[in-house]
């Protein structure tokens, strides 16, 4: 039954991410095309560059927000608005629903991610104008991660542990936010989510300053260090994965026991 | 015969409001049963608890033995009083739907259904009219043999003739094995298919008794005996 659920949520998804992939691709190698091609150097086809540019940036902007919010709102929109009565009374088990749609709003945020980033260095290394700078900023980077942190050598492997967590975690935070905002506020559940959000906000930055103590008392780190241990963003991508976890099993426990279609 | 479902001590309250009081209900294999009260009775409350929609405050419901569950949601089709579907779909695409996921689905029937009202497959829901997509919905879930088909209100908000239709529809299609929970106030139209009959009030359950035992015992049509209860 979960292999139908991932199916059936691809198949609702796929003409919208695709079209916006399509879009995204078609800025890029257009704005590339206007950067490199002297015919857009003057008038009257100077515009062109411009507007592609501006394309482009905005781009790369909306992706990713546009991407989570359109996964948010299809989330709230199948479980806890009329489409929660066939949604909800399918025979397979409120984990395998949340699951499924979990799992295909992570693989399409992933790609959008993907495609954000694999668009900007495109467009850098195309853009021979840029190719100094950023080398300026490899080097500021580098002279950054061996300045902050005691130990930097594995400290890329673990911001990218960390960021592929946060990913992760990113859905699994609005899941659990819509699903109790239902709960608090049932007349109002976006207010709710709102009011949801805010409160797991303030959890989280609790659990960042725990995480905070625990090198603390574990490590020589003390706050009055200039550096971080460079294992800090492997733990706290590690706890992240756990916490993802969590916020998915609330988010079961409150659709399993406290679902309340009035 | 076989008891088909049990409530037992369902208790629903929201706050200091008590949408469904103590229910003890039993229903059978193989009858059609007309839940009727009026607006804000628990009739609706009562379908959804039993489809897994609401949690109850207490007590518990059981499908052929079995707390519900998915493993219930497979003997039960229910029609909500709403427009459930997402509008943006084909209706093809939700029989393709149903069809994945109910085992017990008829894809030709649901087909020769839409055939007869001339709806055609490749229509997006949001382009029919409102009795069509009511129509649509009901197809979808007679088209299945299940154990128990939970309808709420599903002749409210449409025309004579169109209820005509659902209600033959529901007639035709049902599997005979199983049983019917009706949920409406419009009574006339149903009493004559109705083998036995729910009274709830305020959450309370008022009165349950055969169709045909109430109208000897009372002398009167279940229509009249509702209008003369629930008189206000």
């Amino acid at each position: 039954m979960l292999g139908k659920l991932i199916k059936h949520e691809y198949r609702a998804t796929y003409k919208l991410f695709c079209a916006i992939y399509g879009t995204i691709a078609f800025i890029t190698l257009f704005t590339i095309f206007t950067t490199n091609v002297s015919l857009f150097d003057n008038m009257p086809f100077r515009p062109l560059r411009t507007i592609s540019t501006v394309a482009f940036v905005i781009g790369c902007i909306a992706l990713p927000i546009g991407s989570i919010i359109y996964i948010v709102y299809r989330f709230y929109k199948n479980l806890f608005t009329d489409e929660g009565y066939l949604t909800f009374t399918l025979p397979v088990s409120r984990m395998q629903i949340i699951g499924s749609k979990y799992l295909v709003s992570c693989s399409w945020f992933a790609g959008s991610l993907l495609l954000l980033f694999g668009s900007i260095l495109l467009y850098i290394k195309c853009n021979s104008g840029l190719s100094d700078l950023v080398d300026g900023l490899k080097e500021v980077i580098n002279e950054l991660i061996n300045t902050a942190f005691t130990d930097s050598t594995h400290v890329k492997l673990y911001l990218c542990i960390y960021a592929i967590s946060y990913v992760l975690y990113v859905v699994a935070f609005f899941y659990l936010a819509f699903a109790f905002g239902q709960l608090i506020i049932p007349n109002h559940k976006i207010v709710g989510a709102l009011l949801a959000y805010l409160a797991l906000q303030l959890v989280e930055q609790v659990i960042s300053l725990l995480v905070m103590g625990l090198f603390m008392v574990f490590t020589s780190y003390s706050l009055k260090s200039p550096t971080l241990p460079g294992n800090y963003y492997l733990v706290y991508g590690l706890i992240l994965f756990a916490m993802t976890f969590l916020w998915l099993f609330f988010t079961n426990l409150i659709c399993t026991k406290k679902l309340n279609l009035a | 015969m076989e008891s088909l479902l049990e409530c037992r001590n369902l208790t629903k309250k929201y706050g200091a409001f008590t949408a469904l009081n103590n229910l003890n209900l039993t229903l059978n294999s193989g009858r059609i049963i007309g839940l009727l009260g009026p607006n804000g009775s628990g009739k609706s409350t009562l379908l959804k608890m039993i489809n897994g929609l609401l949690v109850p405050t207490h007590g518990d419901i059981k499908m052929a033995g079995s707390l519900i569950g998915p493993s219930s949601r497979e003997l039960i089709s229910y029609l909500p009083e709403r427009t459930y579907l997402p509008s943006s779909e084909t209706v093809a695409s939700f029989i393709d739907f149903f069809n994945d996921f109910y085992s017990d689905f008829d894809r030709a029937k649901a087909n020769e259904m839409l055939s007869h009202l001339s709806i055609n497959p490749k229509a997006k829901l949001k382009t029919l009219s409102k009795g069509n997509k009511e129509k649509v919905q009901l197809i979808l879930v007679m088209s299945r043999n299940a154990r128990l088909y939970c309808l709420d209100e599903p002749i409210g908000g449409v025309d004579p003739a169109a209820r005509e239709y659902i209600l033959n529809t529901i007639m035709k299609n049902y599997n005979p094995t199983a049983s019917i929970l009706i949920s409406t106030h419009l009574i006339e139209d149903i009493e004559d298919i109705l083998d036995d009959v729910i009274f709830i009030q305020n959450g309370n359950l008022i009165l349950y008794s055969p169709a045909e035992e109430l109208r000897r015992r009372e002398g009167k049509t279940v229509d009249a005996l509702f209008r003369e209860v629930f008189r206000c």
